[in-house]
């Protein structure tokens, strides 16, 4: 055990001090930091505060790095869910909207002629206008 | 199913990420100090402080998707690899700002790399056998390492027993380490 440490060592001589380190049985560990520090408590809890910190900094980067593909995973709302509507639906929807609110006018074209594109901008109007929210529900 | 998925689970390889943690937080005092010295002898030439080191090798063991700790190392010495590779990784680093051509400034040579580390080795080598110079067997250890033999050759080579290698080996160290004691307090 040595905590003053400071010199250069060849790679090969550094690889076979770690190696009898690693080899040492606990008890020689012990011994040994017993004849260096005044106390081996603090000693060891000083590096066990460093891990724990390294720790708690891992565990905020796995819940950082779920949620991020959480968010990826999720599957992507179109803004307006109404819009993928079958258009049978969007037609059946249109004629509610009408009955509802009496004072709202649409188009005199019957929607049956209309294609569905111009049904999209019917609906986006009605949206945009609070008659309805996007998932075609009637405010 | 799920039981299915358990069993492939817990046969894997290598440790989960919670499993690392638990690994980790169950540490006991004798592989903190084993790490604590270990960093040391890593950051012996101030390229990182060994705190820094032993907190730097645990974020990179559990963050990632790297694969982790084997499940039959320990993981100390999954620790160790991590900080040895930091500290080379580091020292390179410094190499490539032009800050540790100097011989004075560097720790190890990595005996792979340029000519410049070579000499540094050699160096370095001349620097310890002047601490072990009334030492024959470790200075006989010393040249072997030198010449880049791996301890089951120096073994062979001297006909030396696992436990007369681990104790020659353990005497170095112990000596290495009132060198740098009387070093500090002079």
């Amino acid at each position: 055990m040595n905590k003053n440490i400071k010199h250069k060592l060849p790679l090969s001589v550094r690889d076979i001090l770690v190696d009898d380190i690693l080899e040492s049985s606990d008890e020689e560990i012990l011994n040994e930091a017993r004849a260096i520090y005044d106390d081996i408590n603090s000693e060891v809890d000083k590096t066990r505060k460093i891990m724990n910190a390294a720790l708690l900094k891992s565990r905020k980067f796995r819940l950082t790095l779920a949620k991020e593909q959480l968010k990826e995973s999720k599957p992507v709302k179109t803004d307006t869910n109404v819009l993928s509507f079958p258009i049978g639906d969007k037609r059946k929807l249109i004629n509610q909207a009408k009955e509802s609110v009496n004072s709202l006018t649409l188009a005199a074209r019957n929607e049956e002629e209309m294609s569905e594109m111009d049904i999209d901008g019917i609906l986006q109007d009605l949206i945009d206008l609070g008659v309805i929210d996007k998932n075609g529900n009637i405010k | 199913m799920h039981k299915i998925k358990q069993v492939i689970y817990m046969d894997s390889t290598y440790l989960s990420k919670e499993e690392l943690e638990a690994a980790v937080s169950a540490l006991s005092d004798a592989d903190i100090l084993r790490l604590t010295e270990i960093a040391r002898i890593y950051t012996g030439n101030h390229e990182m402080e060994a705190d820094d080191l032993v907190q730097e090798a645990v974020i990179r063991t559990l963050s990632g998707d790297r694969k982790t700790c084997p499940r039959n190392l320990p993981i100390v010495n999954f620790l160790v690899g991590v900080m040895r590779s930091i500290a080379s990784s580091e020292r390179e680093k410094k190499e490539r700002e032009g800050d540790s051509c100097d011989i004075e400034k560097c720790q190890v040579a990595d005996p792979d790399s340029s000519p410049e580390d070579d000499v540094l080795e050699k160096q370095l080598f001349k620097e310890l056998e002047i601490i072990f110079e009334e030492d024959e067997e470790i200075l006989m250890l010393m040249l072997y390492l030198h010449d880049g033999h791996s301890p089951a050759e120096i073994q062979k080579n001297e006909e030396w027993s696992e436990t007369q290698y681990n104790t020659i080996r353990r005497r170095m160290r112990r000596k290495f380490n009132a060198h740098t004691e009387q070093e500090h307090t002079s």
